[in-house]
Formats: structure tokens, C-alpha cells, sequence
């Protein structure tokens, strides 16, 4: 009852004090309160991204362990490394070793296998596959797809020769120009196309090697591939989802392409430029008048013409015509004649500013799009990929695309959207390590040539102080000649394959899931041992198998809790300076207090209860602002306006969650620190002696 | 003192005497060219050693056909078996590679890699460098016990080529090349090659003799491990077939 009256009379002194000092207990306030709110908001946001993503990389790719040789140069890093290059991982030559000694420990669930790497995609101009098709024509015989192939071949070539007319204005090698524009103009000739059919290799070469390169060289687009066991791949990862096409049949090979990996590379230029143009205006709210990277991809999609005109035959560029004519009149936006060029006018249509953009995107997808072919690659299509292999051979191998696929969430992703999943057999022909078999014929090869090995230092004595460097024909007046050896053309590899052969051979890693997931650190550290006993191997947690993005987070949450400590920190040496120069400025009420019988202990109570009442206050105020901050921000919630947050948030928003713990323990440490701040100032309150009040009065 | 600067001044005239004038450059580069030139067609069984740093050494065999006057070759690995049947048609500044696994085309551009190595298309094209590129003496010297010409080669304006500044030193005797370092615009050193075997060659089309090196050996100075070593083993330059130089021929050999 007594210690209750005492503390009422000293938190209204307190209270008073505290008054007395606005300024001070405002700045001070505000500055605990700012510390709290970030303890409980951003911990509670960094708590929520972080669950986001886990779930994210364990359920697109990684799994909670991830599993891999201990002879790899680099670390395994499914989402990139933050470094430029392929990474150098050594392969576990063979997974059926260790697969059942990973299934057979009682925590593990699942167990994938999987392989990375990159290749190249093989791929021409639209002239390159045009002849390619004539030429296809022409050996079988077809006369009615000769007849059709021979139509499309004319109008590229019409279209060719209009675009060499105009570059008369701005070629500077005149002679060249013309000497190609000849070419056209004789490859479109009536005789060209009768003696094609009466011998088509002479033309078509002439086609293939004089027009094909008049229309550009396309860059080559690199393809970062997954090989695994599709199946299991499927029934592992709950995020992975079909997008188009289906699912690599079991015992197939085959591809399915990442969405946006696709959408990204594979798709017609000027689509790619609307769908740029749209997810930055329509979903994130830009503007083209202001954006200045808007305002780039504008002045690209004006110039993306070509890419529509070179995939119409004649009688689609008639119909797209009359209908462009017909759009554009409508909206007043045709002061040309009826006599204007498709190109004249799909230049004017691809003109966009912030007005007629959605209706133009509208129109493209709903009037041009059917008519092109938008995506370069599509299901069904058999694709080459051409990898370096690791016996430094250059592969090509045909895959069949089945489908495309993306991540639940992930869609907008371009760090999630770069895999293209593949099967092993498939993985392991383009991956091509030398066997034993290869490396005897190499070995039979260089004995038949009796090869000199010289040190390039010591080459120039080596080679030039010998025999003289001519030899002659022992018979100068006769060549000589020799028989072309024997042939035998390398095999393709089968469409099929066995299903035990994704169980057996070469991989790179494995996705391991757990059946309980808070074992996680003594599982893998078991699963180390054990597997390490067969083949030297490193098991790492999702997290450090993601790579940089795994990181990310933790560098997020060292930023916070710095910047939370610096702010804790300031606030609490501010309360201890403000409360020393205090007891210093109210030494004389200090001192009156003690002369009236106050006690030391009053004293610094009086001292520690302002702080605890300042701290208390604030801190209240700080997870208020915090609370209601992310009421609001779950209603509406946070957009990922860069790719590393999508991929962060495991979507296009975040709509985080109250934090309980956190909304405790936040003003809890305010509180507790404030207090130990002012512990100092308020013992040296408390041993001011009541004489110095009546000093201070003489 | 003075028996010393008569020598040196000696060394110095008698190199200035044996020094070429721009008309023997320019006389000595065309017979580098002449020396070679077949004028008709060749034929090659070469085998290819190619070195790469932190890299399984590779090997081929490859059958090269070449017409000079039309421009145009043809390479057909042989060996290893993976490679068979693998082959690349060279029609003026377009090379083609045939996949037989595929049964497909891909035409690639000039300055690819042949089959993986460091090989060039110039590489395998005929010798042009009086054609293709201006000349300048640098001097006598020696190579091993071979006194050679030093010449220094820079392109022509106009014209492109893999290297635009080349280093040749030429044997005074055969008129042959025995070393070449090719550079970049820059003058940065890109290649060193050694020819250090030639075989004197009756070209019936030529109606005279020819040089045809034996073996090659080129070092990237760039990335300095790798090499590539390249042995004629057979040459023939009897005439080829007239149609060899197609898509259809290829596809048919290379079944």
C-alpha cells in the first residue's frame, strides 16, 4: 500500500518533470519510439519475406538440403552466385551409390536428382528457316508446298529488295548495294524459280549463301538447363505448375521451357516491348510522359515493324492492311491516303504514348499476334541445344519441347524463371564427360600420328635446328593421292530412354526434402557423414544452396538490427546526457527535497521512473505505428517493383502479418534499456546532500 | 675501341645491304603466295591436337577439300566417333555445319570456330597476303640455323580479315613462312604459328611445283596454355569431283 502511494507520488513528479520539458521528452520520445517501431515492423517484415521465400526456394527448386561433390571448385548456387561465368562443380559419377543410403535414413522424404548447366541455342534468321523449308520442299517432291514455299521465299524477297531500295539513301558502300540488290532481283526472277526445279542444290545455295545473310545475323540466346527426373521433379515441388503444352511423358526426353525465360527471349520483339511497356504503366502505375526507361521502350517499339512484316505472307499483309487502315481512321489517326504501305502504317500504330497505349495493346494482341509467330520456340517443337561439353567436344542435341512451366508465385520471376527443365539422359549427352571408351580411341588416334610434344619455350631450337624444314615427293612429277577413309556418322541419341537410367549414372546435386523439417541441421550433418563415406560430398540447407538471394536476407536483417542498435544506442546516451544535465539544473530542488526527508532511494526512483514513464510512453507509440502500419499494408500490400523482391515476396505483393513476439518484445527492450540508461543519472541524483540546496541559496 | 665501332658499323651496313627493297618485299610476298598457290583443287587427311588450359586435350581427323578458285572447302571429321560425319561447307563468306545426328544445317558466321578449336576460316583458305595486305621489311635474321626475312604485313583498307597485322618470318632459301605472329589492330599479340615442315608438291593444274606445310603449330598467346597442333598426314592436289562442294554431297558422304 505504501510502495503503491510512493510510486503514484513519484510518477507524478515525474510526469510533471517531464512536462516541464517538452522538447526535450518529445525528442527523446521520438527517437525510442522510431527504435521500436523499426524493432517490431521491420523484424516482423523481415520474418514474413523470409518465410515467403523459403517456401519459394524450397518448393520451386532446392528443397531443404541440397547435396553435391566435395571436389567442386565453386559452391553450389541454384539461383546464381552473385558471379559472372559457369560454375565448376564436379559431378557424382554415380547417383545409384548413393541413393539408397540417402532414402535409407529415417528423416528423408524425398531425394531428386538434378544436373545445371548452359547451352546454346541454336538458331538462324527468318531467311535461314525459309530456305531451310524450301529446301525441304524441294526434296520431297511436294508440288503444292513447293508451290507454297515458293510464295513465301517471293514476298521476303520483296520485302528485301524494298528495304535495300531504301538503304540506297544511307549505305555508303553504293557498289555493294547494288551488287546485292542484283541478287535479289535475280533469286526472285521467273527463271530462277523454273530451274530450281529442274536442280534445286545450285540455287539453293545460292539462296542459302548470297540472300540468306542480307537479313542479319540473330544473337544467340544462351539456355541454363535443369536435367532431373521429371516425374519426381513434378510430385516434389508443389510450386511447379504446367503452363502450356504437358508434362515430359515418363521414359521420353524431352524440354520444357521456364515461361519466363520464354517470354523473355523467345518471344517477337515488338510483344516483348508492349509487355514491357504494360507491366510498367498498367501494373506498376509509370508513366511514359515522365519515365525516362518508358519513355526508351517507346522509341524501341516505334522501330519493331520489321519483325511483323517478315512472318506475313501476301494475303495476311492485305488483311492486317484493311484492318489497320480501319483502326487507325476510326481514331482519327490516318491523315495518309488509302495508298499507304502496311509498313507505313504499322509504324504509325507502333507509336505509343500514354492515351493510346492500352487500346494499341489491346489491338496488337487481338489483330496481329494471331498472325505472327510469337514465340520463336512453342510445345511440340524440337529444338537443337549445343553445350561445350566437359570433354571439350561441341554437342548438338535435339530435345523435343513438351510444354512450359513457371513457379506458383514465381511467374513474374526472372531469378526463379531461368530453368529449363530437362531429363537426365538428356542432361548427361550434353553435359559429355569423356569415358574410358573415348579416351583409348584418343589415345589409338595420336599413336597412329606419333605426335612430338614440344614446350613452347624451347619450340624455335626444337623445330629449326634439325633437318631442313622441305621434304619432296619422292616422285616430283606425280602427287600423290589417297583413299577418303571411312566414314561412319556419330548417332543421335534415342527419343526414349529407360526409367532406371534417371536412377543410375552421372548427376550433380540432389534436392533432399526431410519429413521433419526442425531436424534440419542434424540431418544434414548425418547425411554428410554417411554419404561421405561412399563419395566425398557436401550437404548444405536451402539456404546457403540458393546462392546470393539466400544471403540477401540476411544482409537485410544485419542492415536492421545495425540501424536499429545505432538508433537505441543514440537514444539512450541522449537520455543519459539530458538526465545528468538535469540532476544538474535541479540540484537545488534536489537538494530541498532531500533537506524536507526525502531519501536517497526517492531521489533515484524519481529519476528512473521519468525514464521508464518516457520509454514506456514511446515505445507504445512506436509498436502502435507499427501495428497499424501493417494493418495497412496487409490490406493493401507491399509490390515487388524489382525482381529480387518478387522473387523475395514468392510473388507480385507482400501482405505481411502482425508479429505477437515481436510487438512485446519490441517496447520490452526499449523499456528495459531506457532504464539502465538512466540508472547512472539517477544515483548521482540521489547523492546530491541536502546542504548544497542551502548553499545554492546564499 | 675504334676495331669495335668498325665492326658494329660493319654488321650495321652489311644488314642494311642485305636488307630488301620495297619492290623485294613486295616481290618476296608474292611468292610466298605463288609458292603456294595450287590453282586447282586439294585435298587433306589432317589430324588436329587441340590444347586448352583446365581442359581434356582433343583430337580430330578431318578430311579437308579445298577449290581456291572458287572459294570454297569443305572439312569432314572422321575421328573421334563422335565427331563423324561432322562437317563444315565453306561457300564464299558463309560457313555451313552439318550435324549428321541431326541431319540438319546451321550457318554460322566467318569468324566461328572450327569445330570447337582455334582454327579460323582463314585458317583453311588459300594464301592472299599480297592481295590482302601491305608489306614492310623489318630485317634479316635467324631462325634456329635458318636465316630468315622479317616482314611486317598490315591490311589493306577495306578489307576484312581475322588479323589485321601480321609477323612473318620467311626462310631466304624455299621462300616459305616458318614462323607467323598474328595481331590485333591494336597490335596486341594474338597467335604465334610454326610451319616447320613443307612438302615440295608436283600441282598438275598449277603444271609447277608447290609448298604444302606438313605441320602446323599454333600457340593462342592470349590464353597462353592452349595450342593447337595440326599434321597434314595425306595431301593430295589431284582434281575433286565438280558437284563435291554442295549440301547434297556432305549429306551423302556423311551417312
Amino acid at each position: 500500500m505504501r510502495i503503491l502511494s510512493l510510486l503514484r507520488i513519484l510518477s507524478r513528479l515525474a510526469l510533471r518533470d517531464l512536462w516541464l520539458r517538452k522538447i526535450k521528452t518529445l525528442g527523446m520520445g521520438g527517437i525510442l519510439a522510431m527504435g521500436t517501431f523499426l524493432i517490431v515492423f521491420g523484424l516482423s517484415l523481415l520474418e514474413d519475406i523470409e518465410g515467403t521465400m523459403k517456401n519459394g526456394i524450397i518448393q520451386s527448386v532446392a528443397g531443404h538440403l541440397q547435396l553435391y561433390s566435395k571436389n567442386a571448385k565453386d559452391s553450389l548456387a541454384l539461383f546464381g552466385g552473385g558471379f559472372m561465368g559457369r560454375e565448376d562443380l564436379a559431378e557424382i559419377p554415380d547417383y545409384s551409390k548413393i541413393l539408397p543410403s540417402l532414402l535409407d535414413h529415417p528423416n528423408v522424404a524425398k531425394v531428386i536428382p538434378m544436373g545445371f548447366e548452359m547451352a546454346l541455342l541454336g538458331r538462324g534468321n527468318e531467311s535461314d528457316e525459309l530456305f531451310d523449308s524450301l529446301r525441304e520442299a524441294l526434296t520431297s517432291g511436294d508440288t503444292e508446298e513447293i508451290r507454297s514455299r515458293e510464295e513465301q521465299v517471293k514476298f521476303h524477297l520483296n520485302f528485301l529488295s524494298k528495304e535495300f531500295e531504301q538503304g540506297k539513301k544511307i549505305t555508303a558502300d553504293q557498289k555493294l548495294l547494288a551488287q546485292q540488290t542484283s541478287w535479289i532481283a535475280e533469286a526472285a526472277s521467273d527463271r530462277f524459280w523454273l530451274d530450281i526445279r529442274l536442280g534445286p542444290e545450285n540455287k539453293m545455295q545460292f539462296l542459302e549463301t548470297k540472300i540468306a545473310p542480307l537479313s542479319g545475323e540473330k544473337s544467340p540466346v544462351y539456355l541454363r538447363y535443369l536435367g532431373t527426373d521429371p516425374q519426381l521433379f513434378q510430385n516434389a515441388f508443389s510450386k511447379f505448375k504446367i503452363v502450356s503444352g504437358e508434362m515430359i511423358p515418363e521414359g521420353k526426353r524431352g524440354m520444357l521451357l521456364a515461361s519466363r525465360f520464354r517470354e523473355d527471349f523467345l518471344k517477337i520483339l515488338p510483344a516483348r516491348k508492349f509487355d514491357m511497356i504494360y507491366r510498367k504503366k498498367i501494373e506498376t502505375g509509370l508513366s511514359i510522359a515522365t519515365d525516362a526507361e518508358l519513355k526508351r521502350i517507346q522509341r524501341e517499339l516505334a522501330l519493331q515493324h520489321r519483325p511483323i512484316l517478315t512472318h506475313l505472307d501476301f494475303y495476311e499483309t492485305e488483311r492486317l492492311r484493311g484492318e489497320l487502315v480501319g483502326y487507325l481512321e476510326e481514331r482519327k489517326e490516318h491523315p495518309g491516303g488509302s495508298s499507304d504501305s502496311l509498313e507505313d502504317l504499322l509504324k504509325r500504330f507502333l507509336v505509343v504514348d500514354d492515351s493510346n497505349f492500352l487500346s494499341r495493346y489491346n489491338w496488337f494482341y487481338e489483330h496481329i499476334a494471331p498472325l505472327v509467330r510469337l514465340y520463336e520456340i512453342s510445345p511440340g517443337q524440337t529444338i537443337v541445344l549445343r553445350s561445350y561439353t566437359k570433354s571439350g567436344y561441341v554437342k548438338n542435341v535435339p530435345v523435343k519441347v513438351y510444354g512450359t512451366y513457371s513457379f506458383e508465385g514465381l511467374e513474374r520471376s526472372d531469378i526463379a524463371g531461368q530453368f529449363n527443365i530437362t531429363d537426365l539422359v538428356t542432361f548427361r549427352e550434353l553435359y559429355g564427360l569423356m569415358t574410358e571408351e573415348a579416351l583409348q580411341e584418343l589415345t589409338d588416334i595420336r599413336k597412329t600420328v606419333n605426335t612430338q610434344e614440344i614446350a613452347k619455350e624451347n619450340i624455335e631450337a626444337a623445330l629449326f635446328e634439325g633437318e631442313p624444314v622441305v621434304s619432296h615427293e619422292p616422285d616430283a612429277f606425280s602427287s600423290s593421292t589417297f583413299v577418303d577413309p571411312q566414314i561412319t556418322a556419330a548417332k543421335g541419341l534415342a527419343e526414349d530412354y529407360r526409367p532406371e537410367a534417371l536412377r543410375q549414372g552421372l548427376i550433380i546435386n540432389t534436392a533432399i526434402f526431410l519429413r521433419d523439417e526442425s531436424k534440419l541441421v542434424d540431418t544434414q550433418k548425418e547425411l554428410e557423414k554417411r554419404i561421405s563415406d561412399l563419395v566425398p560430398v557436401n550437404v548444405i540447407d536451402w539456404k546457403k544452396a540458393s546462392g546470393i538471394v539466400g544471403q540477401f536476407i540476411e544482409i537485410i536483417r544485419y542492415v536492421l538490427l545495425f540501424g536499429v542498435s545505432v538508433i537505441l544506442l543514440v537514444a539512450l546516451i541522449i537520455i543519459n546526457n539530458s538526465m545528468i544535465v538535469a540532476t544538474f539544473e535541479r540540484t537545488q530542488e534536489i537538494g530541498t527535497m532531500r533537506a524536507f526527508g526525502a531519501q536517497k532511494g526517492f531521489i533515484a526512483g524519481l529519476f528512473l521512473i521519468e525514464a521508464f514513464l518516457l520509454s514506456l510512453f514511446a515505445s507504445g507509440v512506436g509498436t502502435l505505428a507499427a501495428w497499424g502500419a501493417t494493418v495497412w499494408l496487409k490490406s493493401v500490400g507491399i509490390p515487388a517493383v524489382h525482381d529480387v523482391l518478387v522473387f523475395l515476396f514468392s510473388g507480385s505483393r507482400l501482405f505481411p502479418n502482425v508479429n505477437e513476439t515481436y510487438m512485446i518484445a519490441g517496447p520490452l527492450i526499449v523499456v528495459v534499456l531506457a532504464s539502465i540508461s538512466a540508472l547512472y543519472p539517477a544515483l548521482l541524483a540521489a547523492s546530491i546532500p541536502p546542504a548544497l540546496a542551502m548553499q545554492e541559496n546564499e | 675501341m675504334y676495331a669495335r665501332v668498325i665492326f658494329v658499323m660493319g654488321i650495321l651496313l652489311s644488314q642494311a645491304l642485305l636488307a630488301l627493297s620495297p619492290e623485294e618485299t613486295a616481290k618476296l610476298v608474292a611468292s610466298i603466295d605463288e609458292n603456294q598457290r595450287n590453282s586447282g583443287d586439294y585435298k587433306s587427311l589432317v589430324f588436329i591436337e587441340e590444347k586448352e588450359r583446365n581442359k581434356p586435350t582433343k583430337l580430330f581427323e578431318a578430311l579437308v577439300y579445298r577449290r581456291d578458285v572458287d572459294d570454297k572447302w569443305i572439312i569432314l571429321f572422321t575421328k573421334p566417333k563422335s565427331e563423324g560425319g561432322k562437317g563444315y561447307l565453306r561457300v564464299e563468306k558463309n560457313i555451313f555445319l552439318y550435324e549428321p545426328a541431326l541431319g540438319k544445317w546451321e550457318r554460322t558466321t566467318e569468324r566461328a570456330r572450327i569445330g570447337g578449336t582455334n582454327s579460323q576460316r582463314s585458317d583453311f583458305d588459300e594464301s592472299r597476303l599480297a592481295e590482302e595486305f601491305n608489306h614492310q621489311y623489318v630485317g634479316l635474321e635467324k631462325l634456329g640455323k635458318f636465316p630468315v626475312h622479317h616482314l611486317k604485313l598490315s591490311v589493306k583498307t577495306g578489307i576484312d580479315v581475322a588479323f589485321p597485322v601480321l609477323h612473318l618470318w620467311v626462310d631466304q632459301d624455299t621462300k616459305n613462312i616458318l614462323k607467323k605472329q598474328d595481331f590485333s589492330l591494336s597490335e596486341k599479340l594474338m597467335r604465334t604459328i610454326y610451319y616447320p615442315k613443307w612438302e615440295k608438291m608436283y600441282s598438275r593444274s598449277k603444271k609447277a611445283d608447290v609448298y604444302v606445310p606438313k605441320e602446323i603449330r599454333i600457340f593462342d598467346e592470349v590464353e597462353k596454355d592452349n595450342s593447337t597442333l595440326v599434321i597434314l598426314k595425306e595431301v593430295s592436289l589431284d582434281p575433286l569431283e565438280a558437284n563435291i562442294f554442295t549440301k547434297a554431297w556432305i549429306e551423302k558422304k556423311s551417312k
